[in-house]
């Protein structure tokens, strides 16, 4: 017993020597092209004239810091200062910036808390059918940009399969659109990306609209905190769900998401919730 | 010309490590280094200052091409901008000291 134990973990130790060394070498690849990401990411929020000026003088600088991580820090520094300098702000992060840091923060360590899980997941349902894993719905995203939503299959020919029912119920197949937030298109909490065939209800030219399409869509809304979390049958429906979100968008608020957040999560937990989007 | 820039501590900061040898010229590295700033802090608080005329910047000489790398970009206090630094100690600088001087 001792023997396996020692030769268990010896293997192991071998594993994670090389695991982490693996880890290292991606990521001394990688950071070259995010820095080059961050820094066009950044400059494009500066007025054209100045856009050429700053990669160049922000490159320089890059160069004079030492290490891969620094440089990454430095590079996600840019941000922040073209940020302000757009803005003619200093000092606090305005609202957008600090979605967006929430959003990868929560949906990255969401992730890798869910990851047994989806594991799990996986090979129940490769052991009951062949049917795919996730499947992609087509919805109306940022500014009219098709997206493509994930959730875990749970239905073959409009029927509900018997794992699908459950996952339904609990929610969990909407777990996977935790990668469209880190994808960046989706959020957290914002209005429900709509299916196309409900676009199609209403009047495209409602100001109202064109407001909500203004934002990324998300997992959890004040909309859907409201009751308007399933498809809209009606286009009655529709205009008080798009009312709903209009309200939302008036009284954005860091403090209001994460209010959002908690009752959207709390509600999956004790069973009050509608569907995920 | 832009408004008046507000004088934060930090903005001091940047004016502090620029004036103390008004004959250099400093990258934002540089200047990053010495006063200790984080860029995303720092380059607002230059972008502003140029933008009002107390600083201003040129390319490193060099092309990129021989230098091989990225050229830097050099900051350097305006003579407006000593002017304004020196009103702003002037300010701070307590009453009493000049009446004692008359």
């Amino acid at each position: 017993m001792g023997l396996i134990g020692v030769f268990f973990f010896a293997v192991l130790g071998i594993l994670a020597a090389a695991t982490s060394r693996q880890l290292a070498d991606e990521f001394k690849a990688w950071t070259p092209w995010l820095i080059k990401r961050c820094i066009r990411r950044a400059v494009r929020q500066l007025p054209e004239s100045l856009r050429e000026r700053f990669t160049e003088e922000w490159q320089s600088h890059i160069n004079e810091i030492p290490g891969e991580v620094g440089k990454l820090f430095e590079a996600l520094g840019y941000l922040r200062a073209s940020w302000n300098m757009s803005r003619g702000l200093t000092g606090d992060m305005p609202y957008a910036l600090t979605k967006r840091v929430f959003d990868i923060a929560f949906a990255s360590s969401a992730i890798v808390v869910f990851l047994p899980l989806f594991a799990f997941v996986a090979v129940l349902m490769r052991l009951i059918s062949d049917d795919p894993l996730i499947v992609v719905e087509r919805r109306m995203g940022h500014k009219h940009e098709t997206i493509r939503l994930l959730r875990f299959h749970t239905m073959t020919d409009g029927r509900v399969t018997p794992t699908g029912l459950y996952m339904r119920q609990s929610h969990l197949d909407g777990l996977p659109q935790l990668i469209n937030v880190l994808q960046g298109e989706m959020s957290l909490i914002g209005p429900r990306p709509l299916r196309f065939s409900e676009f199609d209800l209403v009047d495209k030219r409602l100001p109202s609209l064109s407001r909500r399409t203004n934002v990324k869509p998300g997992i959890f809304g004040w909309a859907k905190m409201n009751g308007f979390g399933e498809e809209a049958t009606t286009l009655e429906k529709l205009q008080r769900e798009i009312e709903h979100d209009i309200c939302y968008l008036d009284n954005r608020s860091f403090l209001l998401d994460l209010k959002i957040l908690v009752t959207g999560i709390w509600n999956i937990l004790f069973g009050r919730a509608p569907r995920t989007p | 010309m832009d408004k008046q820039p507000t004088l934060s501590p930090q903005t001091l900061k940047v004016l502090g490590a620029l004036i103390s040898c008004p004959s250099d010229e400093l990258s934002g590295a540089e200047i990053g280094k010495r006063t200790k700033l984080a860029s995303g802090t720092l380059y607002p608080i230059l972008f502003r200052l140029e933008g009002a005329g107390w600083l201003q910047s040129r390319w490193e000489v060099e092309a990129p091409a021989a230098l091989g790398r990225p050229r830097r970009r050099f900051y350097r206090i305006t003579l407006e901008g000593a002017k304004n630094v020196q009103e702003v100690v002037r300010e701070l600088t307590p009453a009493i000291g000049r009446l004692a001087w008359g």
